[in-house]
C-alpha cells in the first residue's frame, strides 16, 4: 500500500544570473556614455577656449605690432623733418649766413626751427666745438661742446650722416634730450663744425601720450643699442638707461617678455624707426590683454563645469533609477525563487485560473501531481478535467467543494482527493484555494496550490485502522471476559438444573404430563448449555485440549464434507499445499473455524458463485497487521476462504465478528459462528484478514502460526468403509446446510439420501409413504418436534424402523431416553464419517465390505 | 472409598454429594481457599475457577494437601468434548478433567475408572 511520494523535480526553478548581469552592462553603458559625452563637451570647450587664447594673443600683437609700426613711421617722421631743418639749416649757413649780421644770426636760425615743435634748440658748432649761433637766446654762456659724442662722431667721419647723440640733460637748460647733428663742410670740404637739433624729449612724450596704448600698455623710444629714449607711460629716472630686451627684434609670436621697466609680463611689438638708430617697442601687459579671453574661458569653463555636473547629475539619477529597478527586479526574482524554492520545499505545486476565459495556468509541480508530464501543455480548466483523472468516489465532493467556495459558502477552498496516475496508483491530493472576485462578489479567478497527502492519508487510514483493531480487541476481551463469566456461572447453574432435572425424572412417572414437562425443561437446558458452550468458544476463556494437529488434514476433511454439499451453482476451487504444517490447538476447532468460514461463504453466494479455498505455508519475514489481530515474523500457515458473493457492506466488517451480531433473520443464526472463530483463532496465537467488495465478493485469511510438523493420522482414512446398497435413508435437521452435508455423506456411502429441514414435514412424509424409507437419521435439536419425538411418532407407525438420533450434547438422560423409545444408535456431533458408516451399516444390518 | 470435594457452589456441591453418595462413595466436603484438610482421601474432585489463571497454583495447594491422591478437576470453563485423560489433564497435572455442567453418568463413569466401584 505504500506508495512512493511523487517525485519531486526543480523545473520551477528560474533562471538567476541573467538579469543582473543585464543591468550592470546597461549600468557600465551608461557611465562611459555619459563620461564620454562630457569630455566631448569639455574637449570641444577646452579647444575653443586655446583657439580663443590664441586669436587673442595674435588680436594683441597685431594691435602692438600696428602701434609700433605707425608710431615708428610717425617718428621717423618728425625725425626727417629735424633731419630736413639740420640739412637745409647747415646749406643756409654755408651759402647765406655771411650776408646776415652774427648778432642777427640767432634770431635767423629761431624761425627756421619756428615751424618744429619738437626741436627746443637749433645751434651752430665751429669746428671747434664751440658753440657760435643759438636759436634760442639763453642765459648761459656758449660752451664747448667738443667732448659730446655727436660732436666727435662728426668731426671724425665725414660720411656720418644724421648723427643722434644718446639722452643727456641738456647743458643749458637742464631737460633730457636727444641732440641730433650734421656735420659742417667748408668749400673745400673740411670740417668747419656742426649743426645741430636738440629734440626735448619731453615733447616727443607728448605726441605718445596722444598716441594711447590702453589698457597697461606702455611705448618705448629706443637706440638700436636698448638705450631708453622716451617712455609713455613716462619713467624719467629710466631714460638713458640700456634695455637691449626691449630692443631686440627676434621675438616669436606670441612670446611673452619679462618687462624690465617695470616687472610685468608682457606682449612686445618693435618697429625700428627708418633711417635711424632707433626703435618703437610697444609692450602691452599680457595678463591685462588676455583678460577679455580670461573672462570669456572662465565663463565657459563655468558653463561647461555646469552642464557637466548636470550631465553627471542626470547620469547618477539614471543610475539610481536602474539600480532601482534592478533591485526591483531582484526582489521580485527573489521573491519568486523563494516562492518557487517554498513551493518545491513544501512539495506543492500552485494554480492560477481565470473563470471568464477558462485559461488556466498550472506550475510542473502542479501538472506532476496531476499525473502529467511536467512539459505536458494545459491551457484550460476543460482541458485540465479532461487529462485528470479524479476517484469517481470523490470526483462528486471535489466538484460540490468548488462550487460552494465560487458561490461563497465557503471562506476558502479546500478539497482532499484521489487522482490516478498513469502507473494505475491513486494518490492523495490536497488542493487548497482561494477566491478573487470582482466588486460585485462575482469569482474572477482562482488561485491556490496543491499538494500530495498520500503518505498522509495511509499514516492517517494505517493508525485509524490499529485504532479500530485495539478498540476492537478491547471490546472482544471484555465480552469475552464478560461472557465467561457468565458461562462459569451458567455452567454451575446449568449443572444444577440438569442434575436435578434427571433425578426429578427418574421420579416422575412415565408417560405422565410431569415427566413430559420435565422432558422439555431438559431439552431447553441441554440448548442453553450448547449456547454456553459456543460463548466459551468466542471468549476465549474456556480452556481445550492443545496438540499438535495437522491443518492440512482438517481442511481436506472439512472440503469433503463441503464438496459433498455444496449447494448447486456453487463450484469449490481449492489448493491445499500445507503439508505436514501443524498447529498447537484441538482439530475440532480447527474443523470448526473452516466449517463456519466456508458455511457463511456459501450462504453468501444465494445466486452461485465460486467458493476458493486455499491453505498454503507462508514465511513471514516482518510483522504484519491485519483486520483482527497482528502477527510477528515467523512460519505461519495461511487459509484463504473466500466467495464470489456480494461483499461485505463497510458496517458489517466493523462489527461481523461481535458475538451475536448477525445478518441472518431471526432464527436462521445464533450470530455466533465468526465470533468463535475469532476465538479460535485468537487462542491459537493466530490472525484474521477480511478483505471484501461490493458485489464480487468476500475473502477471509486465517493466519496460524507454525509449531512444527505433524503427519495426518492415517489409521481412521485407510480403512475401508462399509457401504449401503441404494437404502433410502430419511434424514432431518432443522439446519438445512447440515442435511445437504448429510445428505452427501449418505449418498456417498452408497444409500439413496432423502433430506427433511422441517421434523414436522418428515413425520408427514413418513405417516403418508411408511415403507419408502429403510433408516432414519435425525438430529435431536429441533424447533418443532424433537428428534426422539420423532422417532417415537415413527416408531408408532412402524416399530421395526431404525432409527439413528444425533445429538450435540450427550448426556444418560437422552441415552436412556432413547433407549425407551428404542432409537437404535446415538450418535454425537460433529460426526466422523466412520462413525456414521458403521453406524448405518449396523443399523441396517450391513456386513462391511471387505477390502 | 472416601471422595474429598473441593467446590464452591453450592448446588453443584450438593449434586456431587447425591450422586456420589447413593453411588456408595463418602464423600467428604474440603473447606476452600484454607489448609485447612478434610482427612484422608482415595479421590480428590476440585473445582477450578480460572483454569488458565489460578487454577494450576490452587490445583498444587491441593495436590499438596493431598498427597499421592488422585485428582478430578471439574470447571464451568473446560470446553465440552475434552479428552478425559488429554492434554488439559497432562497441562494441569491432574489425572482427568471434565467439563461443567457434569453429566451424572460421566461422572461416575471417571470416578469408577479411577479408584473403582465403591466398597
Amino acid at each position: 500500500m505504500q506508495r512512493s511520494p511523487i517525485p519531486t523535480s526543480s523545473p520551477d526553478r528560474p533562471e538567476s544570473h541573467a538579469p543582473s548581469v543585464r543591468f550592470n552592462r546597461l549600468r557600465l553603458g551608461i557611465v562611459v556614455l555619459g563620461v564620454l559625452v562630457i569630455l566631448a563637451f569639455a574637449g570641444s570647450s577646452a579647444y575653443d577656449a586655446w583657439r580663443s587664447h590664441g586669436y587673442s594673443i595674435k588680436a594683441a600683437e597685431r594691435e602692438i605690432g600696428n602701434e609700433a609700426n605707425a608710431l615708428a613711421e610717425q617718428t621717423s617722421w618728425t625725425l626727417q623733418a629735424v633731419d630736413l631743418l639740420l640739412l637745409d639749416t647747415g646749406r643756409w649757413y654755408r651759402s647765406d649766413s655771411g650776408d646776415i649780421p652774427p648778432e642777427r644770426l640767432d634770431a635767423a636760425l629761431a624761425t627756421r626751427t619756428a615751424g618744429l615743435q619738437e626741436v627746443r634748440q637749433v645751434m651752430i658748432i665751429d669746428a671747434q666745438g664751440n658753440q657760435r649761433y643759438r636759436s634760442r637766446a639763453l642765459s648761459t654762456p656758449t660752451l664747448n661742446i667738443s667732448d659730446r659724442s655727436y660732436f666727435i662722431a662728426q668731426r671724425d667721419n665725414p660720411g656720418a650722416g644724421l648723427f643722434m647723440s644718446e639722452p643727456l640733460v641738456t647743458r643749458s637748460e637742464g631737460r633730457p634730450s636727444v641732440v641730433l647733428s650734421r656735420r659742417l663742410d667748408d668749400d673745400r670740404g673740411n670740417f668747419s663744425g656742426i649743426v645741430t637739433a636738440t629734440v626735448d624729449l619731453e615733447d616727443l612724450n607728448q605726441f605718445y601720450r596722444t598716441a594711447n596704448v590702453g589698457m597697461a600698455g606702455a611705448i618705448q623710444l629706443l637706440r638700436d643699442d636698448g638705450t631708453l629714449l622716451a617712455r609713455n607711460p613716462p619713467v624719467p629716472k629710466l631714460v638713458g638707461q640700456k634695455f637691449p630686451a626691449l630692443a631686440s627684434m627676434q621675438t616669436s609670436p606670441g612670446a611673452r617678455v619679462p618687462n624690465p621697466i617695470d616687472g610685468t609680463v608682457d606682449f612686445l611689438a618693435v618697429a625700428p624707426v627708418r633711417a635711424t638708430h632707433l626703435m618703437v617697442a610697444v609692450t602691452r601687459q599680457a595678463a591685462v590683454a588676455l583678460q577679455p579671453w580670461r573672462n570669456e574661458t572662465i565663463r565657459v569653463a563655468v558653463r561647461t563645469l555646469i552642464l557637466t555636473l548636470l550631465g553627471a547629475l542626470t547620469i547618477a539619477v539614471l543610475l539610481r533609477q536602474i539600480r532601482r529597478v534592478a533591485a526591483g527586479e531582484k526582489a521580485l526574482r527573489e521573491s519568486e525563487e523563494r516562492y518557487a524554492l517554498a513551493m518545491e520545499g513544501a512539495n506543492e505545486g500552485h494554480f492560477d485560473w481565470d473563470l471568464a476565459s477558462d485559461r488556466l495556468f498550472l506550475s510542473p509541480k502542479m501538472k506532476m501531481l496531476g499525473g502529467q508530464s511536467p512539459e505536458c501543455i494545459i491551457d484550460s480548466r476543460t482541458d485540465w478535467r479532461t487529462k485528470i483523472v479524479v476517484h469517481p468516489d470523490d470526483d462528486p465532493r471535489f466538484e460540490r467543494d468548488l462550487q460552494d467556495h465560487l458561490e461563497g459558502h465557503t471562506a476558502r477552498f479546500e478539497c482532499e482527493y484521489r487522482v490516478r496516475h498513469p502507473d494505475g496508483n491513486w494518490y492523495w491530493l490536497l488542493t487548497r484555494g482561494r477566491c478573487l472576485r470582482d466588486p460585485a462578489g462575482q469569482p474572477m479567478r482562482l488561485v491556490g496550490s496543491a499538494m500530495d497527502v498520500t503518505a498522509q492519508k495511509q499514516a492517517q487510514i494505517d493508525k485509524e485502522q490499529l485504532e479500530a483493531q485495539l478498540r476492537q480487541s478491547q471490546k472482544m476481551e471484555a465480552i469475552g471476559t464478560l461472557a465467561g463469566g457468565i458461562a462459569h456461572d451458567f455452567n454451575n447453574i446449568l449443572g444444577a438444573i440438569l442434575g436435578y432435572g434427571e433425578l426429578a425424572l427418574q421420579e416422575s412417572a412415565e408417560r405422565s404430563a410431569l415427566r413430559r414437562y420435565l422432558d422439555n425443561v431438559m431439552h431447553a437446558t441441554e440448548r442453553a448449555k450448547m449456547l454456553v458452550e459456543r460463548i466459551l468458544g468466542f471468549s476465549r476463556s474456556g480452556l481445550g485440549d492443545r496438540e499438535p494437529v495437522n491443518v492440512q488434514g482438517v481442511i481436506l476433511e472439512t472440503l469433503e464434507l463441503l464438496e459433498a454439499s455444496l449447494p448447486a451453482g456453487i463450484r469449490l476451487e481449492s489448493g491445499i499445499d500445507a503439508g505436514n504444517a501443524a498447529v498447537m490447538g484441538d482439530a475440532t476447532y480447527l474443523h470448526q473455524v473452516a466449517m463456519n468460514l466456508c458455511t457463511n461463504a456459501i450462504h453468501a453466494m444465494e445466486h452461485g458463485g465460486v467458493l476458493s479455498v486455499h491453505l498454503e505455508r507462508v514465511q513471514l519475514n516482518e510483522g504484519r497487521t491485519l483486520a483482527r489481530g497482528s502477527l510477528l515474523p515467523g512460519r505461519y500457515v495461511r487459509l484463504k476462504v473466500a466467495d464470489t458473493g456480494a461483499g461485505v457492506p463497510p458496517a458489517v466488517l466493523e462489527r461481523m465478528f461481535d458475538p451475536f451480531f448477525t445478518t441472518k433473520e431471526i432464527g436462521e443464526g445464533t450470530g455466533l459462528g465468526l465470533s468463535v472463530v475469532h476465538g479460535i483463532v485468537t487462542d491459537l496465537g493466530g490472525a484474521i484478514d477480511v478483505t471484501t467488495a461490493l458485489g464480487k465478493g468476500t475473502g477471509f485469511e486465517i493466519w496460524l502460526p507454525v509449531a512444527g510438523e505433524i503427519g495426518v493420522p492415517t489409521a481412521e482414512a485407510d480403512r475401508v468403509l462399509p457401504r449401503g446398497n441404494g437404502e433410502i435413508v430419511m434424514i432431518v435437521d432443522d439446519e438445512h446446510p447440515l442435511v445437504a452435508l448429510a445428505e452427501e455423506i449418505v449418498a456417498q456411502m452408497g444409500y439413496e439420501p432423502v433430506g427433511f429441514g422441517s421434523s414436522r414435514a418428515a413425520l408427514d412424509e413418513f405417516r403418508a409413504r411408511p415403507d419408502r424409507f429403510d433408516a432414519l437419521l435425525t438430529d435431536e435439536a429441533m424447533p418443532e418436534l424433537t428428534g426422539t419425538e420423532l422417532a417415537r411418532e415413527v416408531r408408532r407407525i412402524r416399530s421395526t424402523m431404525p432409527i439413528i438420533l444425533m445429538t450435540g450434547y450427550g448426556g444418560e438422560e437422552l441415552s436412556s431416553q432413547a433407549a425407551d423409545i428404542g432409537v437404535n444408535e446415538v450418535l454425537h456431533k460433529p460426526l466422523r464419517r466412520s462413525e456414521l458408516a458403521d453406524s448405518l451399516a449396523r443399523v441396517l444390518d450391513i456386513r462391511s465390505a471387505q477390502p | 472409598m472416601d471422595i474429598a470435594i473441593y467446590e464452591e457452589d453450592y448446588l453443584t456441591r450438593a449434586l456431587l454429594e447425591q450422586w456420589l453418595g447413593e453411588a456408595g462413595y463418602r464423600v467428604r466436603i474440603g473447606a476452600m481457599r484454607t489448609t485447612e484438610h478434610p482427612g484422608r482421601a482415595d479421590l480428590v474432585i476440585v473445582n477450578v475457577y480460572m483454569p488458565k489463571q489460578a487454577g494450576p497454583q490452587w490445583i498444587r495447594t491441593i495436590q499438596a494437601a493431598h498427597p499421592n491422591t488422585p485428582v478430578i478437576a471439574i470447571s464451568a470453563q473446560f470446553r465440552s468434548g475434552l479428552a478425559a485423560c488429554g492434554a488439559t489433564a497432562h497441562a494441569l497435572g491432574v489425572d482427568q478433567v471434565l467439563a461443567k455442567p457434569l453429566v451424572r453418568a460421566d461422572l461416575l463413569e471417571a470416578v469408577r475408572g479411577i479408584i473403582g466401584a465403591p466398597d
